[in-house]
């Protein structure tokens, strides 16, 4: 068979598997893709970032970036990735038994034993007077023995 | 029948600097994809299960990847299939590599975002492992492999900037749409590094609606015409013109898509050019050649 001919039926053909795929797969099936990502523009976000607090002595209320309870926590220099964690506090709906467990495993056992963490779910949109407007919201305090949550965490 | 000829242009002779780069090339491929394997099966042990299935974890149970040592086995696995293909010792190991890739991928990124950076790296992949099995004349499978990627390069940025058409419209590239992603991955810093602080460029792009609304522009104008990378005349320009355009997502947005754009910089630059050059000068890079033509 002649060579363009060839590699032009593996080329397309790969092409129809890769629509056929991303097609019934809601755009992605690694590695193909149709790379939706920022493809909503103004779409309101949800992230995660964690703080390392004293104690339980901290406002269950939503704040802002200057406000955050406590001191730094950076997630990376612990080896758990960030947009994991976002993704599973933004997913999560109610923080039962099996998911404060996965939180915790996420963060590490290693960590609880020395550090109290509190994560807190992080909003931004736009408001109708063109601002950025971003949100802290704890959900979830974990130590050494205790976790608590807070499900009334108000949520995009 | 010409959009073939400009992606695989089978014609040409190889020069002693191709041999060299495209092995080089695959040396890149082939380490990254073993990079991978081992940075998500390590990840995967800390995982207790799926939350959002993707790829093969929505056709079939891949329950077995966590609380197990199955992902360091398949990462064990993936590196000796590779590296057997590498090294010529059979044709197979790429398109094994290549699957056991995408059930790592599966069982990694079952959390729900779903992150593009290895996506340039895993079509690539899948491109070698093909070119192994439909040809046997090594100068024919380097120009499958080069004319694959070409395509499925300019293919994925092009359906980028599609998306944001279909997904947004044209108002996708109001600025404002700019100003949230920002925050959004200053957020993101926040919870990697514990800190962040806007630089000099997010600065401007926040205080200018015009300019954030062109960064948009040109960003969206670049993607939609990355399928000049299909065409020999315009690929080293299209090419050039997507790492810009990484840059500029870099220094506004903090993503850095680190393998994609070192293959970018592998693809727009005539390397083969410079390594003939070099082989004139230095009498050592006869042997480079030789063993790029055992392993070719």
């Amino acid at each position: 068979m002649n060579r363009y001919r060839r590699s032009a039926r593996v080329l397309f053909g790969t092409l129809a598997v890769y629509a056929l795929l991303v097609a019934s797969n809601r755009g992605e099936f690694w590695p193909f893709s149709i790379y939706p990502m920022f493809s909503q523009g103004g779409l309101a976000w949800t992230r995660a970032v964690v703080r390392e607090v004293p104690d339980e002595r901290f406002r269950w209320q939503p704040t802002t970036m200057d406000q955050l309870p406590g001191t730094s926590y950076a997630l990376a220099d612990r080896g758990v990735d960030h947009i994991d964690l976002g993704s599973f506090v933004a997913q999560t709906q109610v923080w039962d038994a099996p998911r404060i467990e996965a939180l915790r495993r996420m963060v590490g056992d290693a960590e609880l034993q020395r550090r109290n963490l509190l994560v807190l779910r992080v909003s931004g949109w736009i408001t109708e007077r063109d601002s950025v407007v971003v949100s802290f919201s704890p959900v979830a305090l974990i130590t050494r023995d205790t976790s608590r949550v807070n499900d009334s965490a108000p949520r995009l | 029948m010409k959009l073939l000829r400009n992606l695989f242009d089978f014609e040409r002779e190889d020069s002693p600097g191709e041999v060299i780069f495209f092995k080089l090339f695959e040396l890149f491929v082939v380490a990254s994809a073993v990079v991978l394997a081992w940075e998500w099966g390590l990840y995967t042990l800390r995982l207790s299960g799926i939350v959002s299935p993707q790829g093969i974890a929505r056709y079939m149970e891949i329950e077995f990847m966590f609380d197990s040592m199955f992902p360091v086995l398949t990462a064990a696995l993936i590196t000796a299939c590779a590296g057997a293909t590498y090294f010529r010792f059979n044709r197979y190991g790429h398109l094994a590599a290549f699957f056991l890739l995408h059930l790592q991928f599966a069982a990694r990124h079952s959390l729900g975002k779903i992150p593009h950076g290895a996506n340039m790296v895993g079509m690539t992949l899948l491109g070698l492992a093909l070119a192994m099995i439909i040809f046997r004349d090594d100068r024919l499978r380097r120009r499958f492999t080069l004319g694959y990627t070409y395509f499925f390069v300019g293919l994925g940025y092009v359906l980028a900037g599609c998306s944001k058409l279909v997904g947004t419209g044209l108002d996708w590239v109001d600025g404002r749409h700019l100003w949230l992603w920002v925050y959004e991955k200053s957020v993101d810093n926040l919870a990697k590094l514990g800190t962040f602080e806007l630089n000099p460029l997010q600065e401007i792009v926040l205080g200018s609606y015009a300019t954030a609304t062109l960064f948009l522009t040109i960003g969206l104008l670049t993607e939609l015409c990355a399928v000049l990378v299909w065409w020999k005349r315009t690929r080293s320009a299209a090419l050039l013109a997507l790492i810009a355009m990484h840059a500029g997502i870099y220094f506004v947005m903090n993503i850095a898509f680190t393998l994609s754009v070192y293959q970018l910089l592998l693809l727009a630059f005539p390397w083969a050019v410079w390594l003939d050059a070099l082989a004139k000068r230095f009498e050592w890079m006869g042997a480079v050649e030789q063993l790029s033509v055992r392993f070719a």
